[in-house]
């Protein structure tokens, strides 16, 4: 595999084409959106939250092959999931692209497609397009605990 | 050929009397005495930047001799020896000269009277290298004609040097000489052209392994090593503060930093050397105009006219002031097929429109504005126009008189020069009242306790330590476009584009923006292929070692009215060929299968 076909590995390709969770909920507790202000690309987020919770999400959006691959992942990968357990992920999913990062032993922890984002470590330029759809999800933190939602 | 001054006579990309100057200051031959009569303004005119020696003969009506004698005259004395160039050698080249001279200097030793003499197929030829002891016969001899009997009387000591062309033997003296000249000069010009990807070192380079191929000139060019070159001479040899000290080395860069100014304003067609300020580039150009010029005359409600294809560095600075003195920015529309929608033009040039703010050439569509008609009909409301050529400098040949806009801003590193140094021209009647928003050195004439008089225009706009190795890229960018030749750039530009366009348009779901049809385009194409996001074309491309554009190209509201996030562009320039678009075409049908 070259650099190219390890970048865009064939599991990515397959969540571009056919991304999951694509659309909109009907009665969303939040909505949320996040613009990549270099590229101008955009995720939008339709979310029931039940507490600090991910109970059902959406997305829609433009965005490049590696955004969209990654937003469709992390809907997979959230529902059921709380914000701490996602900012983990998230954390986890950066180690995965970090040049310098030490994913290795995160390997063993979790068993998932976002390893197929390890060919983005030599395009550090691309992380963004990758991490965006996750710093939209997480803003909800910020709008649960300024609504005082958080006591539910 | 009566009644026309040889010298003058227009060669490719030069008259001749510059060629023939610049092929002797290449070669080894010292000090360089043009001797002029007819016509001797034009002539010092036209080698004004040159380190030629230029001397009037008023004789000249009474043949050679007096020119060879007025030259001789000049020669300093203690060179070892004369050569003497009939002004209409031009096919000679710098490595001939240093033949000869090299066979003088191995002879001379041996025999101090020697002359030597070009010669081919047993024909002798020009020129003629005398040894300084001859400077008294050339200055005393009679014939009207020339110095043939000194060569005559002095058979033992002529050696002939056969040379491997003809060049020695041809000069212009009819007007068939003069047809095959230009015929010539013009084919070894397209041959630079097409070699002249040698002159960029950057291009020798791999990326992943293959050659690179660099299709964003529009963002940047790559810089030929005649540019980078003059950087290094000018850090070896001359670098101190300019306007300055009382030194050698600060006269010499004082000299090369204004060099570069009056080469500006040659190049770009201004009036003179003072209606040029440097700035940082095309962005600090317009900022410029803005806020030392536009702002203080702005009224609430008064109207500045941009268009739908700007750079963001020609709407933001005007959005700044019109925030600050509560006038509106209004939009020329662009067509569907991405030209200028000149129909709308009359009902936007409202009576308060302050300026108008237009670029020459597109930097996402290619579109090629008529500049001309827009200042016509602009300057029939009595409004100004500013016209932003960042990415028109480098393609085609500037007359800012004749294209009549009160304002010209364009950037060197998109013309093959360096980064850090770009240009306003404005025009005279308008430059005194540009007063400076930048204070400090360099841009003062007294300084009190509480306030202080302006330097003159253009360096009243200058403060602090001027960019001068930059002015230096800058004035060595502009020798090697005119050694191109800007006509002959711009039609090797139009067949990348329409070549470009033709295999582009044969790639499936391929959707090109901006005019296809006959209007004028140059050499910047910006396309979608299906869905594909921009950024993973410009990745795959990457991989193959081809660097194009992806994204809103700085023209965030031409994006929105073209209903797209980004775009691919490729941007050509005059060291690209056919076979960058052949490899480009064929990377971008693999970005096609691998995405759809
Ligand atoms: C049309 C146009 N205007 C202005 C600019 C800005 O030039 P600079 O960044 O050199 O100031 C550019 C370059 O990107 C351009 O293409």
């Amino acid at each position: 595999m070259n650099e190219i076909q390890q970048l865009y590995q064939k599991i990515i390709l397959d969540h571009h084409k056919n991304p999951k969770n694509y659309g909109t909920l009907e009665s969303p507790t939040h909505e949320l959106e996040k613009d990549n202000p270099i590229c101008g690309d955009r995720i939008h987020l339709d979310l029931k939250m039940h507490g600090f919770q991910v109970e059902e999400i959406r997305f829609t959006g433009m965005g490049c092959a590696l955004c969209i691959a990654s937003a469709s992942m992390m809907t997979e990968l959230t529902v059921q999931q709380n914000l701490e357990e996602i900012e983990e992920l998230l954390r986890y999913f950066k180690e995965i692209m970090d040049p310098e990062g030490m994913h290795n032993d995160a390997k063993a922890t979790y068993n998932d497609n976002l390893q197929a984002f390890e060919g983005i470590r030599k395009y550090p330029s691309r992380i963004q397009c990758a991490t965006l759809p996750w710093e939209a999800l997480l803003q909800v933190r910020k709008l649960i605990e300024n609504r005082g939602e958080a006591t539910i | 050929m009566k009644g026309s001054n040889k010298l003058l006579l227009p060669l490719a990309n030069k008259t001749v009397i510059e060629h023939v100057v610049d092929t002797i200051a290449l070669s080894k031959v010292g000090e360089i005495i043009v001797v002029s009569g007819h016509q001797a303004d034009l002539v010092q005119k036209v080698l004004q930047n040159r380190s030629a020696k230029i001397i009037k003969n008023t004789n000249f009506h009474t043949g050679m001799t007096s020119s060879i004698q007025t030259g001789v005259h000049a020669v300093s004395s203690n060179s070892r020896g004369i050569l003497l160039f009939l002004s209409d050698l031009v096919f000679i080249e710098s490595s001939e000269l240093n033949d000869l001279v090299d066979v003088f200097d191995s002879s001379l030793w041996q025999d101090r009277k020697v002359i030597i003499s070009p010669s081919f197929q047993g024909q002798s030829g020009h020129p003629v290298i005398f040894s300084a002891y001859y400077r008294s016969h050339l200055l005393q001899h009679q014939e009207p004609e020339g110095c043939w009997g000194i060569i005559q009387q002095n058979m033992d000591h002529l050696r002939q040097v056969p040379m491997d062309t003809d060049h020695v033997l041809q000069d212009i003296d009819t007007e068939t000489d003069y047809q095959k000249a230009v015929q010539q000069f013009n084919t070894r010009q397209k041959k630079c052209l097409l070699q002249a990807k040698a002159d960029f070192p950057i291009l020798q380079r791999k990326i992943n392994g293959k050659p690179l191929i660099y299709l964003d000139n529009a963002a940047t060019t790559q810089k030929p090593k005649q540019v980078l070159e003059s950087l290094i001479s000018f850090y070896e040899q001359h670098n101190s503060n300019v306007h300055r000290g009382i030194y050698k080395l600060s006269e010499e860069a004082t000299s090369l930093y204004e060099g570069a100014r009056h080469k500006v304003a040659k190049f770009i067609g201004a009036p003179s050397s003072q209606s040029v300020v440097f700035t940082r580039g095309t962005t600090e150009s317009i900022n410029l105009t803005a806020f030392s010029w536009l702002k203080p005359r702005l009224k609430k409600g008064d109207r500045i006219l941009v268009t739908e294809m700007e750079h963001h560095s020609n709407l933001v600075p005007w959005q700044m002031v019109a925030r600050e003195t509560g006038a509106q920015l209004h939009y020329l529309p662009i067509t569907k097929q991405g030209t200028l929608d000149l129909e709308s033009l009359d009902a936007l040039l409202a009576p308060n429109t302050s300026i108008l703010a237009v670029s020459a050439v597109s930097n996402v569509l290619g579109t090629v504005n008529p500049i001309r008609r827009l200042v016509e009909l602009a300057h029939r409301h009595n409004i100004p126009v500013l016209v932003d050529g960042a990415q028109a400098v480098a393609r085609q040949k500037v007359d800012v008189e004749t294209l009549g806009c009160d304002f010209f801003a364009f950037s060197a590193h998109k013309m093959y020069g360096p980064t850090g140094i770009g240009v306003l021209y404005c025009k005279p009647q308008y430059q005194q009242e540009m007063q400076p928003f930048m204070g400090g050195g360099g841009m003062i004439e007294e300084v009190l306790e509480q306030e202080s008089s302006w330097a003159e225009y253009p360096w009243k706009l200058e403060a602090g330590t001027p960019p001068v190795d930059e002015a230096v890229g800058l004035s060595a960018a502009i020798d090697y476009l005119q050694e191109m030749g800007l006509e002959l750039i711009w039609a090797h530009e139009q067949d990348l584009t329409d070549y470009a366009l033709q295999k582009l348009t044969q790639i499936p779901g391929l959707q090109v923006h901006g005019p296809l049809g006959t209007a004028e385009r140059a050499g910047v194409i910006s396309f979608q292929i299906g869905t594909i996001h921009p950024h993973d074309v410009a990745q795959v491309l990457d991989d193959d070692g081809i660097a194009v554009r992806a994204g809103h190209h700085c023209a965030q509201i031409l994006m929105n009215r073209l209903g797209v996030h980004a775009t691919v562009r490729v941007s050509f320039s005059l060291y690209n060929d056919y076979s960058d678009i052949d490899l480009l075409a064929e990377s971008l049908t693999k970005a096609l299968q691998l995405f759809e």
